[in-house]
């Protein structure tokens, strides 16, 4: 196997692409080849140097991204995953007690006013009743016994 | 589970998979913080919308650089881009811990450098191969598919890269 070979398979090595056995392989071969010791060598220091050049993800670019996406869900849903959705159902739940709060209050003035009603009239009544039953003369009644009372005795 | 939830767990888990991937990819193609962070941002927004349509799970890393890549393209083609904030970080921005630690950063920092700037003397197909394997972390397979060549392509576009690469690293080494 020449170096140009060699140096490729440890290129593959690298790049986690290599096989078991041409691992094994790879490994013979550098054992007797001092220019591919030396690749080797270099492939590991410019593996290390390169990773030293991957950059952090932003945490502004993150927020960025998590606040789209939470814009995006929202927007979707706009009905369950508002946050003001409680505030908008307590409102709601507000106005309909309120409603239901009148309503009753006028019924129950209604029904007042009818339960007034119904009394004048009933003690109009009354004294119609009363005036009725002063006007009637008045009535002697006498009682008489005329019936014999007889008492039988058997002895 | 309801379908909305289970998307937004199925992302959080891709997000935090490729976030890293994805962006040191952009960014190294873009050579623009601020663009190529405007393209991670609208490529994970649509893997967001398309969570529903991707069924095959296993196909998102292929759909997010595919994504990516297409609005790489797309800015390259408008010419929107000016690589102008590639290099943001400098010898300022190193915290001073120790003497040692010092030399070793400002060592780490020229190194990166030097990589860098020797990598913007390749050609974009010669860089993205490069940039997709070692950052984007893609098999040979899945480079090969992405931009429409042969593995053995790929292979040797690494293979040079990289060659050029060390010539240039050694003589630092040394």
């Amino acid at each position: 196997m020449n170096t140009e070979e060699l140096n490729k398979l440890i290129n593959e090595y690298f790049d986690n692409e290599l096989s078991k056995e041409k691992e094994v392989l790879l490994f013979t071969q550098l054992s007797q080849n001092k220019e591919a010791r030396e690749y080797f060598k270099n492939m590991n220091f410019l593996n290390s140097a390169v990773r030293e050049t991957s950059e952090k993800f932003p945490d502004e670019l993150e927020q960025k991204i998590l606040f789209g996406i939470k814009n995006k869900i929202e927007r979707k849903n706009p009905f369950f995953t508002n946050k003001n959705f409680f505030a908008v159902a307590s409102y709601a739940l507000s106005v309909v007690l309120i409603v239901i709060s009148i309503y009753f209050f006028n019924q129950s003035l209604n029904y007042k006013e009818r339960v007034e009603t119904t009394m004048s009239y009933i003690s109009s009544q009354n004294e119609k009743i009363d005036l009725l039953m002063n006007t009637i003369p008045v009535v002697n009644v006498i009682p008489e016994y005329q019936n014999e009372v007889t008492i039988n005795s058997q002895l | 589970m309801p379908e909305t939830h289970k998307n937004i767990v199925d992302f959080t888990l891709v997000y935090n998979k490729y976030k890293v991937q994805i962006y040191n990819y952009a960014l190294k193609m873009l050579r623009n913080i601020m663009v190529a962070e405007d393209v991670v941002q609208n490529v994970f927004l649509k893997l967001y919308d398309s969570m529903d349509t991707i069924r095959n799970k296993d196909s998102i890393k292929y759909w997010l650089f595919t994504t990516t890549r297409n609005e790489i393209l797309t800015l390259f083609r408008s010419k929107k881009v000016k690589a102008d904030q590639f290099n943001a970080s400098d010898v300022t921005e190193i915290e001073i811990a120790s003497n040692e630690l010092l030399q070793d950063k400002i060592e780490k920092n020229e190194l990166k450098e030097i990589i860098l700037n020797e990598l913007e003397k390749e050609n974009d197909e010669q860089r993205e191969v490069f940039f997709l394997k070692e950052y984007g972390g893609m098999s040979y397979k899945e480079i090969s598919e992405l931009m429409n060549i042969s593995e053995d392509l790929v292979k040797s576009r690494l293979y040079n890269t990289r060659q050029r690469l060390i010539n240039r690293v050694k003589k630092i080494i040394k």
